[in-house]
């Protein structure tokens, strides 16, 4: 019994390693670009105007704040 | 879902100048607090840095594991789960009004780093997930009456212009932008 019980530990613990290689991480899942790939550009050349930010909120959502 | 969320204690640890690797701004208020153990995870140091540039806070956190990283604020820590993330970025928007009482008129701005994947993969500058977050949560802490709220998307930044005794908004958004633009010539 107890060599079976270790041989179905074994095969379980194969099993996650490699199911761990097969599964994609989140930047595999939402198509993020290797570090490799990556290119930096100069801060000033993509920074936009700024936009104010006009949502609201409810009430129930206000009651939260910490400043109004 | 934020009015169930209690933040961590923070504590303040100490005002820092700024040194021959990382002086762009004036000084810095450091705290720290601490995350609580889960079944999987011990808890974790976090600290949070707030660097005063002029008139404004630049708020930044990260675990205090990962100091001696490049890419502290760009990690993806697994200990956390929505909820316990929420309330690490509850307990950083406490500092702002801790902030404000000794330094009524000060602004802020927080960037929202760009993830990185333990497969080496890295988020987009544009509208990340830390930005979206921090969105959310910035406009429901914090209402408009001392602020005036502005999203750089492109960048992810996010900025909370302090109106009291402000006569032209704009005018001082434009000078936080030159002045930030000019400390910060970087590419990203």
């Amino acid at each position: 019994m107890p060599d079976i019980m270790g041989s179905n530990f074994k095969t379980k613990k194969q099993n996650l390693s490699v199911n761990d290689s097969n599964k994609k991480s989140k930047g595999e899942r939402l198509g993020w670009k290797s570090i490799s790939e990556y290119k930096t550009v100069p801060l000033k050349e993509i920074i936009g105007k700024g936009n104010i930010v006009n949502e609201t909120y409810s009430y129930q959502d206000t009651c939260v704040r910490l400043i109004q | 879902m934020l009015d169930c969320i209690k933040p961590y204690q923070i504590h303040f640890i100490q005002k820092s100048s700024p040194t021959a690797s990382n002086k762009e701004f004036n000084f810095s208020y450091i705290y720290k607090f601490y995350t609580n153990k889960t079944d999987n995870y011990q808890r974790l140091k976090y600290i949070i840095r707030t660097e005063c540039i002029d008139d404004v806070f630049a708020v930044k956190f990260y675990a205090a594991r990962d100091r001696k990283l490049d890419e502290k604020y760009n990690r993806i820590i697994k200990a956390h789960n929505y909820t316990d993330t929420l309330r690490i970025f509850l307990t950083c928007a406490h500092i702002v009004p801790l902030i404000l009482e000794k330094h009524p008129m000060s602004s802020f701005v927080i960037n929202g780093a760009q993830s990185m994947d333990i497969r080496d993969k890295i988020e987009g500058k544009d509208n990340n997930q830390r930005f979206r977050l921090y969105k959310n949560v910035a406009m429901r802490l914090f209402g408009k009456q001392l602020f005036e709220h502005y999203e750089y998307k492109e960048i992810s930044s996010y900025l909370m212009i302090n109106k009291t005794e402000c006569l032209n908004i704009e005018e001082k958004k434009e000078r936080i932008k030159k002045t930030f633009l000019e400390i910060y010539d970087i590419e990203i």
